[in-house]
């Protein structure tokens, strides 16, 4: 005869053994700590953009675009091109009408709601293009403020989001300094530039430095000092975005000047 | 349509991916949890602490509080894209982000402990639990 106090006993033993995810036991897998412990990864990934070399083509962001599954005709983009026009009175002028997908077909600066800016040529100072795209910060705050974890680097240096995991809460879109994160029109989860991680894992390049006519944009690895990307960088003067939030930015500028943001 | 376009102001905005996700409804969760915790404080000093003062209204402001209790959390929820997924917030957390702060980790932006330390810096239980996480007590 089973006494009460032991069925008590026995169904909460068998109630909290249910409850026991098996998640929770692959936390004490010596084999997968070890794997997690070892050395440092052999690539680093790192962006170099020349912003000499850039027209404002587009080709990358319609490469990218397609690419990466983004919306065509909806104003978000994984990577996009701005405008610069520095005129004589010290303005600053700078737009990207729909990211620079079609590239720069007006004089005019794009002021979305507010209408079309002309500006005379005489007005200008100096006009350039600026390509921009995920920074993939070694000190990323979008992976710091994800509550569920479901944004991470990966030992490549590469920031990604597990779609299937994302809450889209937003607060990786509103921390990133870049304004690099937006929600996907379709699958409704926080997306962001990878540099096309499922092309650069299998030896590929990522879409935008394959579609770029005046190599503008190159790839590189920063752990490999025979890498021409990495030589340019750490031989010639370079700059990065933002540099003053901290976020250690990978994503490396030539001739990048003060009015850029 | 992209999340957001419906009613950000695109006066303001002309880059791409500018649109603002956080609205009405995270003003709205505060608020209403307050509502919860005034109700639940005021029906309390009737009942627990013996103010006779408030014999009237103690009554009205328990039905008030529980009722509105398993609301308050709704207009939280609702701002997710994936509102089923939210309880994952407490299930799978990730203990670096301020959200979870006032919760676990006490480091976050909005914290004082965070604010002292530089504004973004995690916590000691944050690096306790989320040792592969780049935060700057990292370097």
């Amino acid at each position: 005869m089973i006494s009460r106090r032991s069925f008590c006993k026995k169904s909460i033993l068998i109630l909290g053994g249910i409850a026991v995810p098996l998640a929770a036991l692959e936390l004490f897998d010596p084999k997968k700590l070890a794997a997690d412990r070892s050395g440092p990864s052999t690539v680093r990934w790192v962006f170099l953009v020349d912003t000499h070399k850039c027209v404002g083509c587009g080709f990358c962001v319609k490469a990218c675009k397609i690419e990466n599954e983004i919306p065509y005709d909806a104003n978000v983009s994984r990577t996009w091109v701005e405008r610069y026009v520095v005129t004589r009175d010290g303005k600053v002028h700078i737009d990207s009408p729909k990211a620079a997908r079609d590239g720069f077909t007006s004089t005019s600066i794009d002021q979305g709601a507010l209408g079309m800016l002309k500006i005379e040529n005489n007005d200008i100072d100096k006009a350039f293009f600026v390509p921009k795209l995920c920074n993939q910060c070694d000190n990323p705050p979008c992976v710091q403020v994800c509550p569920v974890g479901a944004t991470y680097q990966t030992s490549d240096g590469v920031v990604l989001v597990d779609r299937s995991w994302c809450i889209g809460c937003g607060y990786c879109v509103m921390a990133c300094p870049y304004g690099v994160r937006f929600f996907h029109p379709v699958y409704h989860a926080a997306e962001k530039c990878n540099f096309c991680y499922h092309r650069i894992s299998k030896g590929m390049k990522p879409v935008c430095v394959e579609a770029c006519p005046f190599g503008a944009r190159r790839i590189g690895n920063i752990r490999d000092p025979d890498d021409p990307v990495t030589r340019i960088i750490m031989t010639e003067r370079v700059n990065v975005l933002k540099e003053e939030y901290g976020t250690k930015p990978q994503v490396f500028y030539v001739g990048l000047t003060r009015e850029v943001k | 349509m992209v999340h957001g376009e419906a009613w950000t102001v695109k006066e303001l905005f002309v880059y791409p991916n500018e649109y603002i996700y956080w609205t009405i409804q995270i003003v709205m969760y505060p608020f209403m949890t307050g509502l919860v915790a005034g109700a639940f404080v005021l029906s309390s000093l009737y009942h627990v602490f013996g103010v006779k003062q408030l014999k009237e209204i103690a009554r009205f402001s328990l039905v008030f509080s529980f009722a509105l209790l398993p609301v308050a959390m709704m207009p939280l929820l609702l701002h997710l894209q994936f509102p089923l997924r939210g309880i994952e917030v407490m299930l799978t957390p990730h203990f670096t982000s301020a959200i979870l702060s006032p919760l676990f980790c006490r480091g976050g932006p909005g914290s004082p402990q965070g604010h002292a330390a530089g504004g973004y810096a995690a916590g000691p239980l944050s690096a306790l639990f989320a040792p592969d996480t780049r935060g700057v007590g990292y370097r």
